[in-house]
């Protein structure tokens, strides 16, 4: 009998373009192909110090009978979709992000200056990012909302490495709002 | 103008029409719409510039236009909006 056959075009591998806009902003379409501008008010997120980052937690809870020792059901009792990067482009607005929030003003000058203003409100967020499959298409990841709160530590080293900011957006959106598509 | 309600000792129909009657942020919202009418403030709003919430174009009186509307002395509308334009952002005048 013969062994079942893998399909090597199948493992993928390679860096994503990440985008961030206003929460609400409408996806691209799907004739955006990957590397292309998803326009509107999506910001490409530019140089990232180590790519994109993906995760996705589920925790359950067993349904349990005495009459069976393996549960009967699993429940969710709550999920986590986080994206995480280190934006390795030294902007301030990158700093905003970073930091989930603030108010960025832009100065005219002279000399012409942006300034954040940081807050205790958070910015809601839309993200997505395309990574290219071996078959040329996109794969791509749109979460309609996201907030971005964690330690946002930056070194300032004179050879280690540049300065970075990272960033981690956690999902706040219902869950089945998370498109995932492959484009074949 | 539709009637305000804020001091239930004053009749609806008072509020409006006289001014001794507002209250200070109601009288300050009508003077606002005077001036807005007779010309000489126009709203403007920072449109499309996200993140950016503000600009400052800089110069005396002149506050920084939001992304929800400033009001400008009408003489500082055009240099504000060269400004904008110089700093590739967009400010544009809000009509009601």
């Amino acid at each position: 009998m013969a062994a079942p056959a893998i399909t090597p075009g199948n493992v993928q591998w390679g860096f994503a373009y990440g985008w961030l806009a206003p929460a609400g902003e409408a996806a691209p379409a799907d004739t955006v192909a990957y590397g292309d501008d998803w326009a509107g008010n999506w910001k490409f997120i530019g140089a990232t110090a180590d790519g994109v980052h993906r995760s996705f937690t589920r925790n359950t809870a067993d349904v349990n009978v005495e009459e069976q020792s393996t549960p009967v059901g699993v429940a969710t009792t709550n999920s986590d979709y986080t994206v995480t990067w280190s934006f390795a482009e030294e902007t301030i607005a990158n700093l905003k992000y970073a930091y989930g929030g603030g108010t960025l003003t832009v100065v005219a000058g002279p000399p012409a200056k942006t300034t954040l203003a940081l807050s205790d409100t958070l910015d809601q967020l839309s993200l997505g990012f395309d990574a290219l499959q071996k078959n040329g298409k996109t794969w791509r990841v749109v979460v309609p909302i996201v907030m971005s709160a964690a330690t946002v530590t930056t070194d300032y080293r004179r050879s280690e490495g540049p300065r970075i900011f990272p960033a981690t957006f956690r999902a706040i959106c219902a869950i089945s709002s998370i498109i995932e598509t492959q484009f074949t | 103008m539709s009637a305000r309600k804020t001091d239930p000792d004053v009749p609806s129909d008072l509020t409006d029409a006289d001014p001794a009657h507002m209250t200070d942020e109601q009288l300050a919202d009508t003077t606002t719409r005077a001036a807005r009418d007779a010309g000489t403030l126009v709203r403007l709003r920072l449109a499309g510039g996200w993140p950016v919430d503000a600009f400052d174009a800089g110069g005396e009186g002149v506050a920084p236009i939001t992304t929800g509307g400033t009001d400008v002395d009408a003489q500082h509308v055009d240099a504000v909006m060269k400004a904008a334009s110089e700093a590739n952002l967009t400010v544009e005048k809000v009509s009601e």
